[in-house]
């Protein structure tokens, strides 16, 4: 019928068939107002999304500032905690045996730009921390400090879970892939492994140590490691935030040592080291592939005020700071 | 064309004639059933759009002894034409508006099967864009603890569609108030919180004659802490107030729903 005529009428045909299918189809919608049949298989499937127009302007979508932002699914996150576990804490006549948590640093590992950023968050931030008993019971939730929600764990595993989502919380619900928690005593093994560390102060620290000026250069072994990070001048009010600055810093040497030596030592002879001391959801694999990644040394904070509390410091966040800093990170702009 | 080719061809021609005939059928039908929501928001007045201030805070009238004095309450002329509204279906009892969003509509309630205006127009016709409704025994005049209103999130912003507006806290602050006008009374709600919530069904699972369950419900919803949701903690609101919950779905998560609260923050009889 066809022979060999031009391809164009044959898309001619297709479609006019297309529109007179269509011509048919607008009719009888017309003529049968009162007769649509939909599936009814009861409640719960009518509610389901088999009618929802699919929108995909929704998904993964999040409206801030005016603007349009995706989540960025490069990015996992690792919540690092340093455990201080020679302190029992005591809090409201319940004491946890499992120490708690003094720092707290949640990484964001961009897995395509194999980058690290850092996101540190305060021990004193005050959140309602919920208290469990050792049957695992939620007993009650108050205000306190970030640090005290560990505690209430009954294990290690248990405390970095409830720090993890106490956490992740306090981030507007951003999840948390895995979290690595070590002790002060682990932190001292591994220094101890590599020989201890090198250190230039970058800021005066003498305060610490006389010989901790700014500018100079200290190896560190394990005790003094700990000196360092422990250091505290309950005295002064804020003394906490330039802890702060201290542990961060220190963990971006620690860290950039860790991956030098890598070769001499090696990650599993690290970890082997730190077995004994550490809690992690994290296999050896992954922490390889952290190890491989690149450390922004710019880290954030969690953005808050510092008020003196009874007897501690507190630190009380930001909420729009905090917001606008979510976005920043873990977000992207979505072009419209 | 050879006679296998020719007859491919012509399954092919039938195929696509069907398809463009079922998809036209469906997306018209659907336009149709929705054309009665544009029928009736047009002969409805809206009064808000015309007094765009904020609403009075209800008065004390003075003692009206022998001196007429101007009493500081106006008396509620109902802006609805609800008498019209009953000759399209009866079961129609109030009529919910958001000024300045697409949100004008009836509000139904079936008094015996509460999903028969999930899945029917005010017409009475079956399929989507459903109606606007409450449960079946929910106070009518919106007298409960916790009233929960559904609809449809509609793709072409129609019935609950436009709710979505609410995850821009900008947009939240400029569109606080919610306005329910029955023929007795017209009632203003402020939004307290626009957030993603689960799937439980609010009404099982709180009993609004509970103080404890609305405490609950309450702190089920200020609890919430995600970057679509917002709660605007500066709203006072507590469990014995009357809140109103707006409800819809979010395409591509059944397992949530967006809602809108609001507080009751003045009558109007």
């Amino acid at each position: 019928m066809f022979k060999d005529k031009n391809p164009l009428i044959y898309l001619i045909a297709i479609v006019a068939v297309i529109v007179m299918g269509g011509g048919v189809g607008f009719f009888l919608s017309q003529i049968n107002q009162g007769n649509t049949v939909v599936r009814n298989e009861g409640a719960s499937s009518v509610v389901q999304n088999d009618y929802e127009p699919d929108d995909s302007e929704w998904e993964d979508t999040i409206m801030y500032d005016g603007k349009r932002y995706k989540k960025n699914e490069n990015i996992s996150t690792v919540l690092v905690m340093g455990v201080d576990t020679t302190v029992s804490a005591v809090s409201s006549g319940l004491i946890g045996n499992n120490g708690r948590t003094d720092f707290m640093i949640l990484l964001l590992v961009d897995k395509k730009a194999k980058t690290i950023q850092m996101l540190e968050l305060s021990r004193d931030t005050m959140v309602e921390v919920d208290a469990y008993n050792n049957d695992g019971k939620l007993i009650y939730s108050g205000l306190d400090h970030l640090t005290m929600q560990y505690s209430y764990g009954n294990s290690p595993a248990s405390g970095c879970r409830l720090t993890r989502d106490k956490i992740s919380h306090l981030l507007y619900d951003t999840p948390i892939d895995h979290y690595l928690s070590l002790t002060i005593e682990g932190m001292k093994a591994v220094v101890d492994l590599m020989g201890g560390i090198s250190l230039t102060m970058p800021e005066d620290y003498s305060y610490i140590e006389p010989a901790y000026t700014k500018g100079a250069t200290v190896l560190l072994d394990s005790q003094a490691v700990e000196r360092f990070v422990r250091y505290r001048d309950t005295k002064n009010f804020g003394s906490s935030e330039v802890r702060m600055e201290r542990h961060n810093w220190f963990l971006i040497e620690l860290f950039r040592q860790m991956k030098n030596d890598q070769n001499k030592i090696g990650v599993d002879k690290i970890l082997s080291t730190a077995d004994p001391y550490l809690e992690t959801d994290l296999d050896a694999e992954a922490i390889q592939k952290i190890m491989g990644s690149n450390l922004d040394e710019n880290s954030k904070k969690v953005p808050g005020e510092s008020k003196a509390g009874e007897f501690y410091d507190e630190y009380y966040v930001d909420e729009t700071a905090l917001q606008e800093l979510l976005v920043d990170l873990f977000y992207l702009p979505v072009d419209e | 064309m050879k006679g296998k080719k020719g007859l491919l061809f012509f399954i092919c021609l039938l195929i696509a004639a069907g398809a463009a005939g079922y998809v036209t059928y469906y997306a018209n039908s659907e336009r149709n059933r929705g054309q009665i929501y544009n029928d009736m928001q047009s002969a409805v007045s809206h009064p808000e759009s015309e007094q765009p201030s904020k609403p009075e805070p209800e008065v004390e009238s003075e003692a009206s002894a022998s001196i007429s004095l101007e009493p500081e309450v106006e008396p509620y002329v109902c802006p609805v034409d609800f008498d019209s509204l009953h000759k399209v279906n009866e079961d129609i009892y109030a009529w919910i508006e958001i000024p300045d969003t697409e949100v004008a509509y009836p509000v139904l309630q079936h008094d015996e099967d509460t999903y028969y205006y999930l899945n029917h127009t005010v017409e009475g016709v079956e399929g989507l864009p459903g109606s606007i409704y409450t449960d079946t025994g929910v106070a009518k005049d919106w007298s409960n603890y916790i009233t929960v209103v559904y609809g449809h999130n509609m793709k072409n912003r129609t019935m609950f569609g436009s709710l979505k507006d609410y995850r821009d806290e900008d947009f939240l602050k400029a569109h606080p108030y919610i306005y329910v006008y029955t023929p007795e009374a017209k009632y203003t709600y402020q939004i307290f919180a626009s957030v993603v919530y689960d799937d439980r069904l609010i009404t099982a699972e709180y009993d609004q004659s509970s103080a404890q369950d609305r405490k609950n419900y309450l702190d089920s919803i200020l609890n919430i802490r995600d970057m679509s949701s917002h709660i605007l903690s500066d709203v006072p609101v507590t469990p014995d107030d009357n809140i109103l919950t707006l409800s819809t779905c979010i395409a591509g998560a059944p397992e949530n729903r967006y809602l809108v609260e609001a507080v009751l923050t003045d009558v109007q009889r």
